[in-house]
């Protein structure tokens, strides 16, 4: 499904618009996207292999992305996560790392990041030299 | 409780001496009877002036207990013949009887309610007391007296008295020992309610309740009625962080999608035009202003509710620098230079502080560099580090803050005469920088001139 040279990174958000927009940004980083609407289809396609690294939103109607996350560490699931969030409390972020996520980064700070978390969290991008 | 105890005692102790002294009364009385027949007999017979047997029946009724004597109407004292040796005694203890009850009591004597108006003490010359009194009149006007030996009466009532006054005493101890236990089973649970109420932060409200061990009810249920104004605080506040959870959210999705969109349009944009280019500029960097704004606006109304929170621990600054100069780079058309000291290179430089909070400071610090200072002037960053403390320091060529204005520089909506003339602003920009860098334990403070530039020092505590 997905060839090795670019890596699949799973955007999870309930918003629409930010799940198409951050899908644009990676996709012109070089990676393909797999979009996700909410938590719960998450475990499935992880199921199914092939994510590289997980963009995860933590206010969606369906699911808590930090309670989420715990599931799926729980599950024995090792990928990468990237918890995102417009709130910047210092408890949810304590929470976040808890749960096992790599990085807990603020919604409106996240393109900005963007082409570092991929750097830090992707290492096969480099690897393979397919910047 | 005392005083009625005292009062209780008092009335015995007058009970008591009454009935100490009335039993022997009775038994006057009894001797008396044939005393005043004799008494009378003499004096209502002018014939008989022969007083012999009236003193005959004096000595035999009188003992040591008890000594009979009368007055006559004219003022002269019919004795008891003495026995023997106790001639001067008797005489003066008459002598002092009838001094003492010719004058008057002192006003401010107690004597008259214990024993009566009508009667006298007096002490014989080795220190007996006698209590003296009329015990007869007859028509002519003689008066049958009596001196009544009340030393063993006296020192078993003195006796008595210490007893009760050791009684007094115990009781007055056992009484303030019983209102301060129950003083201290009241005022405890008062003492704990004051501390447990200045001791509740925000942080604490959930988890702090009273709990009062077996408490009076009147303060179990003061201790009821905190309790739930606690949990309704709590609630309150929980519901308060939700809506300022929901507005963040609610505001700042759309403010990304908007940012997000004109920084990709302004990179993408195949065809567009310098014009378009700069409205886009323009209105990404309003688009960043309003998200700063919503930053500061929902930390002030945090620091004011006591919600803004800090989980405070060791923060590799050089890191957190790092980032916010890239963060800020690609916002800014100037040059950003960040100056490390050499011991980054060995390992992160840590301080106590929190990884956003700090990023946020920086950001906003830059900012304000970037918004005074003229096109093309670099901004320097710079960290240095003492024995116990980072020093981070933000450096422009700007225009300068005016000497009236630095001590105000920090406060709420406060802006400088200069700044206000050169670029738009909120003024909430440095008073959230002071909030933030105060709660995470560090001091901010600014050295300036005019036209050559301002340089802002943050002290943290190193980790």
């Amino acid at each position: 499904m997905t060839c090795p040279e670019r890596p699949t990174v799973s955007i999870v958000d309930d918003d629409p618009h930010i799940r198409a927009m951050v899908a644009e940004e990676l996709a012109d980083s070089g990676c393909e996207v797999r979009s996700l609407s909410n938590g719960l289809g998450l475990e499935r396609v992880l199921g199914e292999g092939g994510i590289d690294l997980v963009l995860l939103d933590v206010q969606m109607p369906d699911c808590d992305g930090i309670q989420c996350l715990r599931d799926l560490r729980a599950q024995g699931f090792t990928v990468p996560v990237v918890i995102f969030t417009s709130l910047d409390d210092p408890e949810r972020r304590r929470q976040a790392q808890e749960a096992g996520a790599d990085a807990y980064v603020l919604k409106h700070q996240l393109l900005d990041r963007l082409p570092e978390l991929l750097e830090r969290l992707l290492p096969r991008r480099s690897e393979n030299g397919s910047q | 409780m005392v005083l009625g105890f005292t009062a209780a005692a008092a009335f015995t102790l007058f009970i008591n001496r009454d009935g100490l002294l009335h039993p022997q009364h009775d038994g006057e009385r009894l001797a008396a009877g044939s005393l005043a027949d004799a008494l009378d007999r003499l004096v209502g017979d002018p014939s008989a002036t022969d007083s012999a047997p009236l003193r005959e029946e004096l000595e035999r009724r009188s003992d040591r207990e008890r000594v009979f004597w009368v007055q006559h109407a004219d003022g002269s004292l019919l004795l008891p013949r003495p026995v023997a040796g106790e001639g001067m005694a008797l005489s003066s203890l008459v002598g002092q009887a009838m001094a003492a009850h010719s004058s008057a009591w002192s006003v401010r004597s107690f004597s008259p309610l214990l024993i009566g108006t009508d009667r006298r003490l007096v002490k014989d010359p080795v220190g007996n007391s006698y209590l003296t009194y009329t015990l007869h009149r007859s028509p002519g006007g003689s008066r049958l007296w009596v001196a009544e030996d009340i030393s063993t009466s006296v020192a078993s009532l003195r006796s008595r008295l210490l007893g009760l006054a050791g009684v007094w005493i115990l009781c007055l101890v056992l009484t303030l020992v019983a209102i301060s236990i129950l003083t201290r089973r009241i005022v405890q649970p008062l003492k704990d309610l004051h501390r447990l109420a200045a001791s509740v932060t925000s942080a604490s409200l959930a988890s702090s309740h009273l709990k009062l061990d077996r408490p009076p009810l009147e303060v179990a249920e003061l201790a009821g009625s905190f309790n739930g104004l606690l949990d309704r605080l709590a609630l309150a506040w929980s519901q308060q962080r939700h809506f300022v959870g929901l507005v963040s959210h609610e505001l700042r999705n759309p403010l990304m999608i908007i940012s997000g969109y004109l920084r990709r349009l302004q990179r993408r944009g195949q065809n567009l035009d310098p014009e378009q280019m700069r409205a886009l500029a323009t209105t990404e960097a309003e688009t960043h202003r309003i998200t700063r704004m919503l930053n500061d606006l929902l930390d002030l109304s945090r620091s004011e509710s006591g919600q803004l929170q800090m989980v405070l621990g060791p923060v590799a600054v050089d890191e957190v620098l790092t980032t916010a100069c890239d963060l800020a780079r690609s916002q800014l058309s100037r040059p950003l230079l960040l100056t490390l000291p050499k011991e980054a290179a060995e390992g992160p430089i840590h301080a106590v502080a929190e990884t956003d909070r700090l990023q946020q400071v920086l950001l906003n610090l830059i900012e304000n560099a970037d918004k005074y200072s003229p096109p093309g002037r670099p901004i320097h960053l710079n960290l240095s580090q003492d024995a116990d403390t980072l020093c981070i320091s933000v450096q422009d060529q700007g225009i300068g803050i005016a000497l009236e204005d630095i001590p105000k520089v920090f406060d709420r909506f406060h802006r400088g005469r200069n700044a206000i003339e050169h670029e738009r602003g909120s003024g909430l920009g440095l008073s959230v920088v002071k909030l933030l860098v105060e709660a995470m334990g560090g001091s901010i403070d600014v050295e300036s001139e005019i036209g050559v530039g301002s340089r802002f020092h943050i002290r943290l505590p190193a980790a």
